[in-house]
Parts: structure tokens; sequence; C-alpha cells
């Protein structure tokens, strides 16, 4: 025996093993599909427990066990059915379809006998269910057909088998009503042969010829009319059911009456009961020997056991199975004793547990079967039931339930006390002792291997998971000859059974050893794919998952498990996954080993598994950041490669001073704040969820300045490598989500182990509005990656947003301005230097005090999208009053205005005058004492224009006082005018001094500097519209070249 | 699968698993004169498959000794657990003639060992031990104990 049947539980000990089959004609019109059958077969399967009334009527019920096989028993599975009955196939089912032709249903019948005769050692009963099919031509007199019969269409012809002869009761009842209908059934045929006309058989047979051949021929035929082409099971369901059962029973009858059959106590010599190996062993034993006859007794005891636990006694069973382990461990005789003891087990956790594992007995409620009748179904499920709870704790001595086991007799109470294991502790010892027992055989290895499982099922269930590890365990080590194909299913077994026992990381550890099984160097065609299926779902029970957030994840936590069985294990995974040739997959698990695992890897692994990534992608193509979906719908999540290069610094950069969108002043403010209050701390405008939104979730950060469309935009990074090998990254550029935006890939190299470097990742926003990024998009060692900012491993410890929000405006014009009649300055603006100025260009003038300069500016518009620019005005910066800087700078706002709106590529000119103020005043006193001090005299007081009429007048004390700090140099050189006016002559020999040398230090009088910044905002198009302008600055350095000086100067008295 | 049982002697592997299942010390040893053939992944799967059946016999004793808890062809796993529960010593062998009490103590003084080093406050609990002076003591005490 070397088909194991690894689903077997110790309930099967107590079921009736009923085959079901299809059963197919030549043709394809007798071929019952798959699916159809599947259906009837569940349907079937699903009347797994029936309850029978005693022949006797006394109200007793009988709690029969199903168990069915699904097309297919082996015949040396059924040889086994002496040693246990359950393996006995008792009843057998044939399910096929024919269409109408009585040849094709002589074909299909011929066919069930054959497989009836396979089976003949041990079948007690069988029934051929038969779909009649009519072709659609025929439907007028079918539906006549179908009226007819209406009410039973199927049609039954009953009849007793080869074995019922031994069962004085079998098939009482259903006589009467299995007579009717066979002439239905006759009936029925005739009208079709009838019917179709071009039957040559049709004409000549008559009914009564037919009736007559039908009756001979078709014994146990059931025989189901379909109106439409269609089998429609639902149709059938009730009859169905009502045709198992009275298969069942018919069984059960044939089951009762061997039970009761002791004419064996009778003879003088018992016959031997084999286990098919044991026939071999026979030759040249004594059988008249006390032992050997111990043994036949013993032996037909453990069968009657078996028998009385089928028919539902198992008070009954036990107390042979109790007899039978006392005469046979006196025998010797470890196989069968073992077999007892099981039985023994069997029988005392079902009057232990009568309850467990019950199912439900009647067919499912289905959705399009009438109400009415599934009532009806209701109804007969539960009235087995009613009678069945009596029962349903336990009671010692169930009197209720079995006919043979008189209540109150003393005897047989005592018997049961002593065989009955009292706790699952017993029965597992019991088991323990049966396993050790068939190990003694080596032929009976399948049995001791079912019976593992079916212990470690039980134990499992009483919650012992303990025990049940020690059978699973057991079962592992139990060896013979399979086929690869069976160890693997051996072990995948293995492991389910652990992974019900709540042993996961057992359960992983063999579902592994199953797959390495299917590619085992012993094996000629290694199944790869079989082995990659095995695989993946034992990493769970490693703990390691294919998601490398999660896993990222996990390592934060200190959760991570063993990653040493990790990397064997991915590795694996990725050689299986090549050899299935599905580089695709490889390539995702490979770069997840590299990505996720990095850090438990050795340089020497880091640079192989990056180098072996990379061939793989050179020789299949480039891995695509979307989740896999295998086959079997087991999706693998998308890696990316976010660890290589590892970002450390993200910073998205403003735009360049002129190019960038600059929010114009709203000239009615009213409008926009409604408030009377100046300020108020309740702002209304700003939506208060928002607000709390972004002060509490770091998801989103809004950027305090703005893209325009169409302009260039960059973001800075800082990338480390951190391989071993030099990477390449190309195609780097930005992920963005919102509006359109065209990115600018680039690529870089990184020397192996290095970092930082800068990198500038560029694109255009295409439209205006929110633009979100969300991080940025790599090819690296073959595979594409989108790498998202929040699943960066660093962004907690960066404090990267996970997106960052940035505005886009619409177009704005650029403007171009220049002078070309002037010299550009290099210099740096330093006084007035800032970094929110837009400096186009800077120009030097250089004019004496006094003069007056106009130069032209040309203002040209040199907007890419055609923008007109249709406001442009244009304001002064300087450190200098108001009055000061129109006395020296001045244009002509009308120029300007009128030449509005410019369009693109077209340029005017405006003039700028520059007048050289100065107060050419000059004192020479003071120049060496306080150089220190002329310089800010100079720079602060210059350029006030001047009229030193005045000063001079008598009346300058009292101007003196209204003077602003420019004019204190002359104050001070008049206050000392005065006061020499009326000093010595010593100092008048101070001034000659000074006049020599004014002379020889006239280079040292220093042109005077000012710094004029021309703050250009013009605005046009689409970014006008929306409230934006743009800057733009000229730059102009004015140096006043002092031309007269007046350095001395004395008041004369007025003549008389 | 199966290993060269030829030449005299046995093969050790001893682990030290945190409370993640991860394993913080690892150390093989043998007492063959060669080690021809590479046990360490077989002997971390069998390892890790054994900690359902360590979890499982911790209820059924008051000892830190859990004795021989699993077994996968000729490896035979004994377990021994820290005060909590909390971190687990496996070792598995293939020699058949290793003295449980020789066993026990080996094991009580390799927590013993392994105690003193928690102790130090700049180990982090359930990390990789990394330390020349345990490995060195580790491997006395196999050296001492594992025929």
């Amino acid at each position: 025996m070397s088909f194991p049947d690894y689903e077997q539980r110790t309930d099967d000990h107590k079921s009736l093993l009923i085959l079901v089959k299809a059963i197919n004609g030549s043709k394809s019109s007798a071929q019952l599909s798959a699916k159809v059958f599947n259906k009837l077969y569940e349907k079937i399967a699903n009347l797994d427990e029936l309850c029978i009334e005693d022949a006797q009527g006394m109200g007793c019920q009988r709690l029969i066990r199903l168990r069915f096989k699904r097309n297919e028993y082996e015949n040396e599975n059924n040889d086994w059915g002496d040693f246990q009955c359950h393996r006995k196939l008792l009843g057998l089912i044939a399910i096929g379809k024919y269409n109408g032709d009585i040849r094709e249903l002589q074909e299909i019948y011929n066919h069930y006998q054959t497989v009836v005769e396979k089976y003949s050692s041990t079948l007690y009963d069988s029934r051929c269910i038969l779909f009649n099919i009519k072709p659609a031509s025929d439907e007028q007199p079918q539906n006549a057909c179908s009226l007819e019969t209406n009410g039973d269409t199927a049609v039954k012809s009953s009849a007793s088998t080869n074995s019922s002869s031994a069962s004085p009761c079998f098939n009482q009842s259903n006589d009467v009503d299995s007579q009717s209908g066979d002439e239905r059934v006759t009936n029925n045929y005739s009208r079709t042969l009838c019917n179709e006309k071009d039957h040559p058989l049709a004409n000549d047979i008559t009914n009564s010829c037919l009736e007559n051949k039908l009756q001979k021929n078709l014994p146990q035929c059931l025989i189901y009319n379909c109106v439409n082409n269609d089998i429609d099971i639902n149709l059938f369901v009730d009859k169905l059911e009502k045709d198992v059962r009275d298969l069942i029973s018919s069984l059960f009858w044939v089951l009762e009456s061997k039970r009761l059959d002791r004419s064996y106590e009778k003879q003088d010599k018992i016959p031997l009961l084999m286990a098919p190996f044991e026939t071999k062993a026979l030759v040249g034993l004594d059988m008249d020997s006390k032992v050997f006859r111990k043994k036949c007794l013993g032996r037909m005891r453990k069968y009657m056991g078996d028998l009385s636990l089928l028919a539902g006694l198992p008070s009954e069973a036990l107390i042979n199975y109790g007899n039978s382990i006392d005469i046979l461990r006196s025998a010797n005789d470890w196989l069968w004793l073992a077999s007892a003891l099981e039985g023994q087990c069997v029988a005392s956790l079902s009057l232990l547990f009568p309850q467990t594992s019950r199912r439900k007995s009647s067919l499912q409620r289905n959705s399009s079967l009438p109400p009415s009748k599934f009532r009806q179904l209701q109804e007969e499920a539960q009235n087995p039931n009613k009678s069945r709870n009596v029962g349903r704790k336990f009671i010692l001595p169930n009197a209720r339930s079995s006919r043979s086991l008189p209540n109150g007799d003393p005897i047989v109470a005592k018997a049961l006390g002593k065989f009955l294991l009292s706790s699952v502790n017993e029965v597992y010892e019991k088991y323990k002792e049966a396993c050790c027992h068939y190990a003694k055989y080596r032929n009976a290895s399948v049995i001791e291997l079912e019976c593992s499982f079916k212990a470690a099922r039980m134990l499992t269930f009483h919650e012992k998971y303990l025990y049940a590890s020690e059978f699973i365990q057991n079962s592992v080590f139990i060896c013979f000859n399979q086929s690869h194909d069976e160890q693997i299913k051996r072990l995948s077994v293995i492991a389910e059974l652990y992974s019900d026992i709540g042993y996961h990381r057992k359960a992983a550890f063999y579902k592994r050893f199953a797959a390495l099984k299917a590619v085992s160097i012993n094996v000629n065609q290694p199944n790869w794919e079989q082995c990659y299926n095995l695989l993946l779902p034992s990493l769970e029970g490693y703990q390691l998952t294919l998601d490398p957030i999660e896993y990222d994840r996990r390592i934060k936590e200190h959760n991570f498990g063993w990653t040493g069985i990790h990397l064997q294990l991915l590795q694996e995974l990725v050689t299986t996954a090549k050899r299935m040739n599905c580089e695709q997959i490889s390539m995702r698990h490979l770069s997840f080993l590299l990505h996720s695992l990095f850090e438990f890897l050795t340089p020497n692994q880091r640079r192989d598994f990056a180098k072996q990534l990379e061939t793989l992608s050179t020789n299949c193509g480039e891995g695509a950041p979307v989740p896999l979906t295998l086959e079997n719908g087991i999706i693998i999540p998308s890696v990316n490669l976010t660890k290589f290069p590892l970002v450390t610094s993200f910073k998205v950069q403003n735009l360049s001073p002129q190019t960038r969108p600059i929010k114009l002043k709203a000239k009615h403010r009213e409008s926009v704040s409604s408030s009377p209050f100046i300020f108020t701390p309740l702002q209304f405008s700003r939506p208060s969820s928002a607000r709390r939104k972004s002060l509490n979730s770091p998801t989103s950060k809004t950027l305090d300045f703005k893209w325009a469309e169409g302009e260039n935009c960059q973001v800075l990074l800082q990338v480390y490598n951190y391989l071993p090998i030099e990477l390449h990254v190309s195609h780097m550029s930005l992920m963005t989500d919102g509006i359109a935006f065209e990115t600018y890939p680039t690529s870089l190299t990184l020397p192996p182990e290095s970092g930082p470097f800068p990198v500038q990742l560029t694109g255009t926003p295409r439209a205006s509005g929110k633009l979100d990024i969300l991080g940025y998009t790599t090819h690296v060692l073959g595979v594409k990656n989108n790498c998202k900012l929040k699943d960066l491993t660093n962004a907690k410890k960066m404090k990267f947003p996970h997106i960052y929000t940035i505005e886009v405006v619409p177009h704005l014009p650029l403007l171009e301005i220049a002078c070309n009649q002037l010299l550009k300055a290099n210099h740096n603006l330093k006084s007035l230097n800032s970094d929110s100025l837009a400096i186009a260009s800077s120009v030097n003038i250089s004019l004496f005090a006094g003069e007056s300069k106009t130069f032209a500016v040309t203002v040209t518009n040199k907007s890419v999208n055609n923008e007109l620019i249709e406001i442009l005005s244009i304001s002064l910066q300087t450190k200098l009053t108001k009055e000061a800087e129109k006395a020296l700078i001045n244009w002509d706002e009308e120029v300007i205005q009128n030449n509005l709106p410019l369009p693109p590529n077209e340029s005017f000119n405006f003039e700028i005058t520059v007048h050289g103020v100065s107060d050419f005043v000059h004192k020479i006193q003071k120049r060496k004492l306080s150089s220190s001090q002329l310089r800010p005299r100079k720079s602060s007081g210059t350029s006030t224009p001047m009229q030193h009429s005045n000063y001079s007048s008598p009346l300058h004390h009292a101007k003196r006082n209204q003077q602003n700090l420019l004019g204190t140099a002359l104050a001070n050189f008049i206050s000392d005018l005065q006061n020499g006016s009326n000093s010595s002559s010593s100092t008048k020999s101070k001034q000659v001094v000074s006049e020599q040398a004014i002379v020889s230090s006239l280079d040292e009088f220093m042109a005077k500097n000012i710094e004029v910044i021309l703050n250009i905002e013009y605005s046009g198009g689409s970014g006008l519209a929306a409230g934006y302008c743009r800057k733009c600055a000229l730059v102009v350095n004015i140096e006043v070249l002092p031309s007269i000086l007046i350095t001395q100067w004395d008041v004369l008295p007025a003549e008389m | 699968m199966t290993t060269a049982s030829s030449g005299f002697g046995f093969n050790y592997y001893i682990v030290l698993i945190g409370k993640s299942d991860n394993p913080i010390y690892e150390l093989e040893y043998s007492t063959k004169g060669d080690k021809s053939v590479d046990h360490k992944y077989l002997s971390q799967f069998i390892a890790h498959a054994a900690l359902d059946l360590v979890e499982e016999y911790l209820f059924t004793t008051n000892s830190m000794y859990l004795k021989v808890v699993d077994k996968f062809n000729e490896f035979f796993v004994n377990a021994f657990v820290g005060a909590q529960s909390s971190v687990k010593f496996l070792l598995l062998h293939d020699s058949s003639r290793v003295d449980e009490s020789a066993l026990k103590s080996f094991f009580t003084d390799l927590y013993e060992l392994y105690c003193k080093f928690a102790l130090n406050p700049l180990y982090e609990h359930h990390t990789v031990i990394k330390s020349t002076v345990f490995d060195k003591k580790a491997q006395n005490l196999a050296k001492k104990y594992l025929p």
C-alpha cells in the first residue's frame, strides 16, 4: 500500500467509504463535464451523516457517518479493507449522462459494470445516476414527457445487489416504490425512443419488449431526465439526496447483517483475516497451534469491532476491541494489536466526545431552491437531530442508541468500563503504543503514517499541542518508498499540521523542506516552479516579509528575526526564480535582498549581489517599480532602491531673483480684509483645519516661495554611495504629482563608498497650480526606482516631509535692461546688497559736480511664452532721502507708460538723467585732523542742492538750526570763518600754510560714490491676472568728481 | 542534508536567541579534525524550527534546562532558557555520547557568562554580542564540556 491518505481523521474509522465516479461514454454527448461533476460531488459529499431507524422500530437510531472519495480509489488500499474496515469501499455512485440514445446508454452502463467489477470484492451496493439529455429539436414531445413524469422525474430502478442476499431486511421499504418507478422509467424510455423517428429500432421494438429489456439490463440505474440541454443540478437536489440516502440505508442494512452474523463463533475454525502483505508469510505456519487460533479469534474480534463502529455502535465496538486486544497481546500479533488499539481509541473518543466534528447532514440551501422545498428539507434534517440530541451528553452505556447493549446489564457495563479510555491522555498513550507496533512492520509504514496524522489531528482538536507535535515529528521519520511528489505532499501536510497547532516556525521549516525536495539533486527534472510556490508561503514563518518598507519598520523596532536565515531564503528565491525563467521576479528578490538586508551583509556580499543584479538586468531588461503579481495571485511588492544612492538632503530651490514671482500689492486692500480692525487674532479667511493639519503632521510641507510656469526649477540633493562598487545612476529626475511637470533627467556616476555629492534635479512646470514633489526616480543597477520621500530610510532622521507642496504661478514676462552707452561695472554691490535684489546689470557713471548727464536705458521684452509686459514701474533704492534722490536722478514716467504694453521681443528706450550734486565746499584745516570724519560727511552730506548765497547772509544762524545733517559741513565752515574774522593774525599765518597744502594735495579730493538701484517691477499676461509680478534691478554707480571747490572765502565789510 | 560521519568527533552549534528570534551569539564547535561540511545554514534552520518546541516545553517544567526538545535527522537540539524566558540557548549536536549533566552544566556556565556580559551597561539587550572575551570564554566552555 503506497497511497497514503493524508487527510484521514479518527472519525473516518466510523465512516462508510463511498466512491463517487464520473462515467463517460465515448461520444462527446455522453461525457459529463468536470464542473458539473464537481458540483454534484459536492452536493453528495455534503451528506456526511445519516440517521437510520432501527429495524425493530423501537425508536432507536443509528448515526451513520459517510466518507466520499472522488473518482478514484486504489485497489491496493481497498485490499487493506479486512485489516481496517473503513478502508473498504462499500458503496459506489457512478454519474454519467447520455443523449437519449439507447446505445449510448448501454455503453455507459457497461462501463459502470466494469467499475463495479473492479471493486466487487468489497462493494455492498452501488448506483448509477444518469442524466438523460435530450436534443433541443425534440423539445415538444419532451415537454409532454416531463409533464407526465413531473413529481418524480428521477425514476429509480433499484434492485438488490450481489451482496444483498445476505441482508434479510434490505430494501423492503423501497420495494413498492421502486417497482412503480420501474414502470415509469420504462414508459419514459419507450417514449423517448418512439420520438426518435430515425432510429431503426424504434419502429420494431414494442413497449413491452423494451420494458423487459430495461428491467433486465439496467438495475441500479437512476435516470434523471433533463428538460434543457443543460444539467440544472438544483432541479435534482432533493431527488439526489433521496437517492443517496436510499443507497446508504441499503449499505447500512448489509453492514448490519454482517455485524449480526455470528456464524463464525460456531465454526470450528475461524478463518484468519490477513493484511495484504501477510499472505506470503502464511506458508509454513502451524495452523493448529494455540497461538494461531488465538490470532484468528483476536483478528475476527477486531473485525467485528470495526463493523460495529461503522454501524454506529461505538460501545459495542469498544467491547470487541478490548477483547481482541487482550487476545492479540497474548498472541504477540503486533500489527493487528496496533490496529485494535487504534480502534479502541476511536471508539473511546466517540463515547467520550459524541459531538466532535459533527457537521450538517442536509444538503446546502441553494438560492435557486424554492423556499417551500427548502423548508421541507430543513425539517427532514432537523428531525433526526431532535432524537439525536437525547444522546448528546455522554451516558456511559448509551442504551438508547444501541439495541445490542441492554440497559443495566452489569457485565456489559463492567466490560465497557474496563476498556473505555477515560481521557485524551490515555488515548494519546494508546496511539503511541499503536505507532510503536506499526513501526515493527515495514509494510505497514503507510498505516503508521496515517495513524500518526490521525492522532496528531485528534490531539490538535483537543489542544494537546505538544503531544500532537510528537506524532507529527514521528511522521517525518517514517520512511518508505515514495515518489518525490508524494514526499512533497507529505511534507506539505506536515507543515499544515504544524501550523494548525500554532508552530509556525516548524511549519515554515517543512514548507521549505518540501520546496527543496522539489528540486533536490536526486530528481531528474527539477520543478523550480513548484519549489518557488512552496518556498514563498514559508517566508512568513521566518518573519520575512517581502515588503521593504515593512521590513525597515521591523528593523527599527528590533523585531526582525533571524537575518542569516532571511539571507539564505532570499538567495534561494533568487536562484529558483532565475531557474524558472522569471528574471523579473528574481531581480525583485535580489533587489530586496540588497536593499533591505544591506546592513547585515558583508562588503563582499554587497559587491556580489550588486554585480549580480546588474548582470541580471542587462540580460533581461530593467525592473519596473510595480508590484508583481504571480499566477497564483500572490503579489510581490515593489522594491525601490532608496539606499543606492542614499539621499541625505533634499532642498527645493527658489527661483533666481530675476525670475522669482512676487505678489503684487493689492491696491484695493479694503476689499481683501473686510474686518474693521487693523489686527485681529481671529483669522477667518484661513481655514483652521488646514492649519491644524499642517501643524500636526509633517506629511506635507508647503514651501513659502513659488515657482513660475515655464521656468526651470531646481531641487538640490546630496547623495552618498555606500556600495563597494561604482554606482551609475541614470535618469535621475523628480517625481511629482498635481500639475504637469516636465523633468530633465540627469545621470551621475558615484565612486565606491563615497559622498556627499551634490545633485541638481531640474524640471519645468507646464501649468499653474499646486505642485507636489513626492520624491525622485532613479535607474540604478538596472532597476527603475520610485523613491518617495516618505519611504526613504532616513526620512525621519532628516525630517523630510512626505510631500513638498509648492505653488506654481502662471506665465510671467521676462524683461531685459541694458544701458549701451555706459560702461558695465563688475564691482559687487556692498552697501545696498541684499539677496532679494534681482540685479540685471550695473553701470558706472562718472560726472563732475554740477554736471548733468543723460543716458538711455533699453527695456526689452524677452518673454519666452509671448507674454506682453503690461505694467512697469520704476522705483529708486538708495540710502538718501526722497528729496535727495529726486535731485540726483530722474526720468520721464510718461515715456514708459506710453510704450506699454510692450509686445514680446520688442524694446523701447527711456532716458535717465543724473545730476552731479555737490556742495562745492571743502575745508582744508580739518583734513589732517579728522580725515576719518571727512568721509562720512561726504557720503552723508553730499547731494543736497545748495544755495550758498544764503549761507553768507547774516541770517545764517537762524537758518542753521533748520539745517539738516547735509548742511553741517557748510555750517561749520561758516562758523569757522566767523571766528576767523574775529581772530588774531596767528590764524592768518596758518591760512597761508594751508594754501600751499591745497595745491600739493589736490588729488586727495576724493570723488564721491553714490550707489543707486533702479528697481523695475513689471508684469503681464496670465501672471498679472493671478496677481504676480517680477522684479529687475539696475545698479548705477554714480561717481561725482569734484569740479570747483570753495576752500575759503572772506566776508568783506561793505564799503562806506 | 546528511553529514559525512567519517572520522571521529562531533559537530556542535551553539546559539543564543533574543526575543524576536534573532540570534545574538553563534558558535560553531567541532571535535572533528576536518570541517569539511558546512552545516551553518542547516543548523540555523533547525535551530529556528526548534524554537516552537522550546516555547512549548517552557510550560511543562520549572527548570531552565529543557533537555532535548527537537531532533532532525541526526541532529539533536538541547535547549536552555534564561530567566523570564527572554534569552534562549540552543545547542545543536549530532553526538550520541553527550552526558546530560555535562550539558546542563555547560548551559549553566554559558548562562552565567551571558549574565555577566549583559550587566555591561553599554550592551543593549537582545542585540548581537560582539566580544572577543565572550567568544574565547564560550570556546573554552565548549572545550570543557562537549566531547
